[in-house]
C-alpha cells in the first residue's frame, strides 16, 4: 500500500465530495477516501479533524451525533447548501488546475 | 464569512468551551475505537490493535489544539487568561491597587463630572419631554404679543409655548427661600405633553382666556424636598413675594424645563405681574419670553423657520425686528450664533475640560510611577516568564491588561465620584439652583474613553519597560539601578509637578482677577467701598421711594462716609445690537446705577456726560458706556450720541464714556423707576470700609421698623461672597491636583529610597552621618521639584497668556499668587520627601548590608 501525500488544499475538496452522497462520520471519511482512491490516498487524522472543524466553521458542513453501522456513537457530518455550492466552485477550480498541469507536463 | 457570524460563533464556542472540548474528545475516541475494531477484524490482538490505532492517529493533544484554534476564539481565550492573571495580580497587592485606582478615579471622576455638566448644558436637547425630536428651539426672546401672534398663526407648529423666569421670595409652611420661578404660557405643559405627578398642571383660563389665577405647579424635587412628597399637595398654598398662590399639582419627575436649571415653581404668565407687583405698562417693562415649539409631524424645520419669519415680518413693531433661527436641540450649541459666541462657548467648554485633562494627566503619572516601581519588584517574575518563552509582545499585553483593569476599576469608582461631586457642588452652591445633571449613555461612553486613555497613558511606559526584562541580570538577583535613574519616572514626576504648579498658579490668578473684574471700579479704592442691602420688600411702592432717599441721606451723613449711590444688585448679561439690520448681537454686562455712581467709584468721565435721570418717554434711554465697551464695539471712544438696541427691544443712547478700570465691556444704565424689594447702596468711605460698616448698619436700622436687618459688608466681602462658589471649585481642583502630585512625589521618593537601602547602608558603614544621608535623599527630590516648579511657571505663563483677554478681561501675572503657590509647593515637597529621607537615616548598616 503506497501512500501519497495529498496536494495542498485538496483535502477540503475531497471531504466535501465524499459527504455529497450521504452523512458520514470522521472515520468513515478516512475509509471512503482510502477506498475511492484505490487505496492510494490516505488521510491522516491529524489533518482530517482540523479540516472538519474548519469546514464546519466556514458553514459548509454540519455535524450531528448518531449511531454508526456497528452501533457505536459517532458524529456524522453532512453537506450544507453553502457546502454544495463550494464543492461546485472547488470542482471547477480543480478541473482547470488539472488541465493546466497536464498541458505543462505534455508540452515538452 | 461575515464578522457578525464569526463573533456569534466565537461567543458560542467560548460559552460552551467545556462541552465542545468533551464533544471533540468523544469524537476522537470513537474514531480510535473504530480503527481498533478494524485492526482486530484484520487479525490483530486487542492490545496491538489499540496501539496501532493510537499510533496512526498521532499526537492527540496537538490535534486538539489545532482544532480548537479552528474555532476562532483563541484571542478571546487569551484576553480572558490575561484578565484572570491581571485580577490575580491586583488582588495580591490590595494597597497598591487601592492607591492606583483611587488616583485614577480622581482623574476620571473629575473628567466625567465636567463632561456631564457640559453634556447637560450644551449637548442635550430638552429633557423629560415626550418625543423630544420634534421640539423646536427659538434663538430669540420676544414680547408677549409676539408670542401670541406666533402661537395663533404658525401652521407648521403644533404649538408654541413661552416661558420667562424671575427671582422671587418663596415661602411655605416651613421654608423661606429666594429662587428663580418660572412663568409659563397656559399651553406650556399640554404642548410639551408633560404629565402631572400629582394634581393637575396649568391650563388656560375660562373660555380660553389668559389664565391669571394665582396657581402654582411644583417641580418634582421641590415637592419632595419642601412638601415631603405630600400626595394631596393640590390645594395647599405658598406665597411668592408675599402673594398667596394655590398649588394645583406637581410636574412629572423628569421634567425641569428647557434649561439645565429648573425652577422650583411654575406659575401662569398671567399671574407674573402679581408676583412682580406691577402691571406691565409698556414694552419696556414687560419681560421677554423664551419660546419653544412643537413641529407638526408632516412639517419640517425649514418650513417652520420660513413661516415663523414670515409672521414676524408682517408685524415688525410687535416682533421688534426679530429674525428667528430655529433649531432642533439646544440653541446655544446648534444655533449659528456669532463668531464671538462660538468662541466663547468653545472656551467655556474647553477650559474646564483642559483643566480636568491636566488633573487626569497628574493622576496617570502617579499610577505610571507606581507601576514602574512595581515592575522593578516584579523583575524576577517577568524575567522568568521571558526565560520560559513569553514573547515581548505577550509580556506587554499582560502588563497592559493589568493597567486596563486598574483603569476600569478607577473608571467605575470615578463615576461614583463624579456623581458625588456633582451632587456636592450643587448641594453646597445653592445659587446654581436645581441643576439636574444626569449621567447618560453619552457620559458613560466618554468615561469609558477616558478610562482607556488613562490605562494607555499610565500603563504603556511601565509595560514597555517591564517587558524589556534583563533576564540574566534579574535571575542572578543583581540589584536594579534602572528605576532610580529611570528617565521615564523623572519625566512623569516633573510633568506632574509642573502641571499641578501651573494649575495652582492659574487658579490663583483666576480667582484674583475675577475678583478684580467683579469689583469693576478702580481697584485702588476697593477697600474703601461698602455695600448695604436694604430688604424693603414689606414696603409699598410709594413708601419705598420715600424710604430710599432717606436711607441715602442717612448714610451720607455718617462721619467717614465720602459718597453714596444706589445700584441694582448684580449685573445683567445682555445682548445688544449695534445695527437693527444685523442679526448678530454682542454680549455685554449691564449695570443699573444712579447718577452718583461714577462719583462713588471715582470713575473718570472720558467723553460726553453723565446720563440724566429724567424719564425720556419714547426716546432712547441715556446710558454711559465704559471705555472697554466703546473700544470693543465701535473701535473708538468717540461714541457719544450713538444709538443701539438691547435684544429685548429697549433702545439706548450713549451719553458718555467712562474709564472704570475694567477691561470687560460694560454699560451703565439709569435705575428703573420702580424700586425693587431689595435696594442696594454702594458707599465710599474715607478709610477702610470695614471700619464704618457697623456705623452704617446702625444708621440704617433706625430708619423704619418695617425694614429688617440691612446687610452691610465691605465690597470685597460682598464680591467674594458671590464668587465663593467659583473660588471653592478652583481651590478644590487645585488641591486635588496638588494632593495627587504630592502623593506621587512621596511614593516615588519612598520607593527610590527603599531601593537604595543597600547603598545607604554602605555609605553609613563608610562613615556617612545622618545629615549626609538626609541631604543625599533630599537633593534628589528637590532637583525634581525645582525643575517641575520652573516648568510649571512656564506652563502657567503660557496658559495665562492664552486665557488672557478671552475670559474675564486681563489676567495679570500675579507675583503674590505665584509666591504663595511656590511657598506652598516647597513646603509640601519638603514634607513628602523628608519622611522617606528620615526613614533612610534610620537604616542600620549591618541589616542593610545583609539584606540581599
Amino acid at each position: 500500500m503506497q501512500k501519497t501525500d495529498l496536494l495542498q488544499g485538496t483535502l477540503d475538496m475531497l471531504i466535501l465530495k465524499v459527504l455529497r452522497r450521504e452523512p458520514i462520520h470522521g472515520f468513515g471519511i478516512c475509509q471512503r477516501i482510502h477506498q475511492l482512491s484505490d487505496e492510494v490516498l490516505s488521510v491522516g487524522e491529524g489533518s482530517l479533524y482540523p479540516a472538519l472543524y474548519r469546514l464546519q466553521d466556514q458553514g459548509w458542513i454540519e455535524s450531528e451525533w448518531g449511531q454508526s453501522e456497528n452501533n457505536r456513537k459517532a458524529k456524522f457530518y453532512s453537506l450544507t447548501k453553502a457546502g454544495r455550492q463550494q464543492l461546485e466552485v472547488e470542482n471547477v477550480g480543480w478541473e482547470r488546475m488539472c488541465l493546466a498541469i497536464r498541458q505543462v507536463m505534455q508540452s515538452a | 464569512m461575515n464578522i457578525w457570524r464569526k463573533l456569534c460563533r466565537a461567543v458560542r464556542a467560548l460559552y460552551h468551551k467545556g462541552k465542545l472540548d468533551a464533544d471533540m474528545d468523544e469524537e476522537m475516541s470513537s474514531h480510535i475505537e473504530m480503527r481498533t475494531q478494524e485492526n482486530i477484524d484484520a487479525g490483530m490482538s486487542a492490545e496491538e490493535a489499540r496501539y496501532a490505532a493510537l499510533r496512526l492517529f498521532g499526537g492527540v493533544e496537538s490535534i486538539r489544539q489545532t482544532c480548537r484554534e479552528g474555532r476562532g476564539v483563541r484571542w478571546i481565550e487569551n484576553i480572558a487568561q490575561d484578565l484572570r492573571h491581571a485580577a490575580r495580580m491586583l488582588g495580591k497587592n490590595p494597597g497598591f491597587t487601592a492607591l492606583a485606582a483611587i488616583s485614577l478615579a480622581a482623574g476620571i471622576g473629575l473628567n466625567t463630572a465636567v463632561f456631564s455638566i457640559i453634556n447637560t448644558i450644551f449637548l442635550q436637547s430638552i429633557r423629560g419631554v415626550p418625543q423630544p425630536q420634534n421640539v423646536v428651539f427659538f434663538n430669540d426672546r420676544v414680547k408677549f404679543a409676539a408670542f401670541e401672534s406666533l402661537r395663533d398663526r404658525a401652521q407648521t407648529l403644533r404649538g408654541v409655548v413661552a416661558s420667562a423666569g424671575d427671582d422671587a421670595q418663596l415661602a411655605g409652611p416651613d421654608f423661606q427661600l429666594r429662587d428663580r420661578i418660572g412663568a409659563v404660557s397656559d399651553n406650556y405643559f399640554s404642548v410639551l405633553a408633560i404629565q402631572p405627578a400629582a394634581g393637575r398642571l396649568l391650563e388656560a383660563g375660562p373660555n380660553g382666556t389668559l389664565n391669571t389665577a394665582p396657581e402654582a405647579v411644583l417641580d418634582y424635587r421641590f415637592w419632595k424636598l419642601r412638601f415631603h412628597g405630600d400626595p394631596s399637595v393640590a390645594g395647599r398654598s405658598l406665597t411668592l413675594n408675599g402673594i398667596g398662590f394655590t398649588v394645583v399639582g406637581v410636574c412629572a419627575e423628569y421634567f425641569h424645563g428647557p434649561g439645565p436649571e429648573g425652577p422650583p415653581v411654575w406659575i401662569p404668565i398671567g399671574a407674573l405681574p402679581l408676583v412682580q407687583n406691577r402691571s406691565w405698562g409698556g414694552l419696556q417693562s414687560e419681560p421677554s419670553f423664551g419660546l419653544l415649539g412643537r413641529l407638526r409631524p408632516e412639517s419640517t424645520l425649514e418650513k417652520a423657520q420660513s413661516e415663523v419669519n414670515l409672521i414676524a415680518g408682517r408685524e415688525p413693531e410687535v416682533f421688534a425686528g426679530a429674525v428667528f433661527s430655529l433649531s432642533l436641540g439646544r440653541e446655544e450649541w446648534h444655533g449659528e450664533g456669532s463668531a464671538e459666541k462660538q468662541a466663547k462657548l468653545l472656551l467655556v467648554t474647553t477650559v474646564p475640560l483642559v483643566v480636568a485633562g491636566i488633573v487626569l494627566w497628574i493622576a496617570c503619572s502617579n499610577v505610571s510611577n507606581l507601576l514602574l516601581a512595581r515592575a522593578v519588584i516584579r523583575r524576577r517574575d517577568l524575567a522568568i516568564r521571558a526565560a520560559i518563552g513569553a514573547s515581548r509582545s505577550q509580556l506587554v499585553r499582560m502588563l497592559l491588561t493589568e493597567s486596563l483593569l486598574l483603569a476600569a476599576l478607577g473608571g467605575a469608582l470615578g463615576l461614583l465620584l463624579a456623581r458625588w461631586t456633582i451632587d456636592f457642588v450643587f448641594a453646597t452652591l445653592a445659587s446654581f439652583g436645581d441643576f439636574s445633571v444626569q449621567i447618560d449613555g453619552r457620559v458613560l461612553a466618554y468615561t469609558g474613553g477616558v478610562a482607556v486613555a488613562a490605562a494607555l497613558i499610565s500603563g504603556l511606559a511601565p509595560a514597555l519597560q517591564g517587558a524589556r526584562a534583563d533576564v540574566s541580570g534579574a535571575l542572578k538577583n543583581m540589584p536594579s539601578s534602572s528605576f532610580a535613574r529611570s528617565r521615564v519616572r523623572s519625566f512623569f514626576l516633573v510633568t506632574q509637578l509642573a502641571s499641578s504648579m501651573a494649575l495652582l498658579v492659574v487658579a490663583g490668578t483666576f480667582v484674583k482677577s475675577l475678583l478684580a473684574t467683579q469689583v469693576g471700579a478702580q481697584a485702588k479704592i476697593v477697600d474703601r467701598l461698602a455695600v448695604a442691602q436694604l430688604p424693603i420688600g414689606q414696603l409699598t411702592a410709594p413708601a419705598r421711594s420715600e424710604f430710599v432717599p432717606k436711607a441715602l441721606a442717612a448714610v451720607a451723613g455718617i462721619p467717614g462716609v465720602e459718597a453714596v449711590s444706589r445700584i441694582e444688585q448684580g449685573e445683567e448679561r445682555v445682548r445688544i445690537r449695534l445695527d437693527p439690520a444685523l442679526t448678530n448681537s454682542l454680549e455685554v454686562s449691564l449695570q443699573r446705577v444712579d447718577t452718583n455712581f461714577f462719583h462713588v467709584t471715582e470713575a473718570t468721565l472720558l467723553r460726553g456726560q453723565n446720563f440724566s435721570e429724567k424719564v425720556r418717554l419714547n426716546l432712547p434711554s441715556e446710558v454711559v458706556v465704559n471705555r472697554a465697551a466703546a473700544l470693543r464695539f465701535w473701535k473708538t471712544t468717540e461714541v457719544v450720541g450713538r444709538e443701539f438696541r438691547l435684544e429685548t427691544g429697549e433702545s439706548m443712547l450713549a451719553a458718555g464714556v467712562v474709564h472704570d478700570g475694567t477691561d470687560s465691556p460694560r454699560i451703565y444704565a439709569p435705575l428703573p423707576s420702580a424700586i425693587p424689594e431689595r435696594a442696594n447702596l454702594l458707599i465710599r468711605t474715607r478709610d477702610e470700609a470695614t471700619r464704618v460698616a457697623g456705623a452704617i448698619g446702625t444708621a440704617l436700622r433706625g430708619l423704619d421698623s418695617r425694614v429688617p436687618f440691612p446687610e452691610v459688608a465691605s465690597y470685597r466681602e460682598a464680591a467674594l461672597r458671590s464668587l465663593r462658589q467659583l473660588t471653592q471649585i478652583a481651590a478644590l481642583i487645585g488641591t486635588l491636583a496638588l494632593g495627587l502630585a504630592v502623593a506621587g512625589l512621596y511614593g516615588s521618593v519612598a520607593f527610590t529610597t527603599s531601593q537604595r537601602t543597600q547603598e545607604i547602608g554602605i555609605r553609613m558603614a563608610l562613615g556617612a552621618d545622618r545629615r549626609h544621608i538626609l541631604r543625599l535623599v533630599l537633593r534628589g527630590s528637590f532637583k525634581l521639584v525645582g525643575v517641575g516648579a520652573a516648568l510649571g511657571l512656564v506652563l502657567a505663563l503660557v496658559g495665562l497668556k492664552l486665557l488672557s483677554g478671552l475670559l474675564f478681561g486681563n489676567w495679570p501675572f500675579d507675583l503674590l499668587a505665584i509666591a504663595g503657590v511656590l511657598a506652598c509647593f516647597g513646603l509640601v515637597a519638603l514634607v513628602a520627601s523628608w519622611l522617606p529621607a528620615w526613614r533612610a537615616t534610620r537604616v542600620d548598616p549591618m541589616i542593610a548590608l545583609r539584606q540581599e
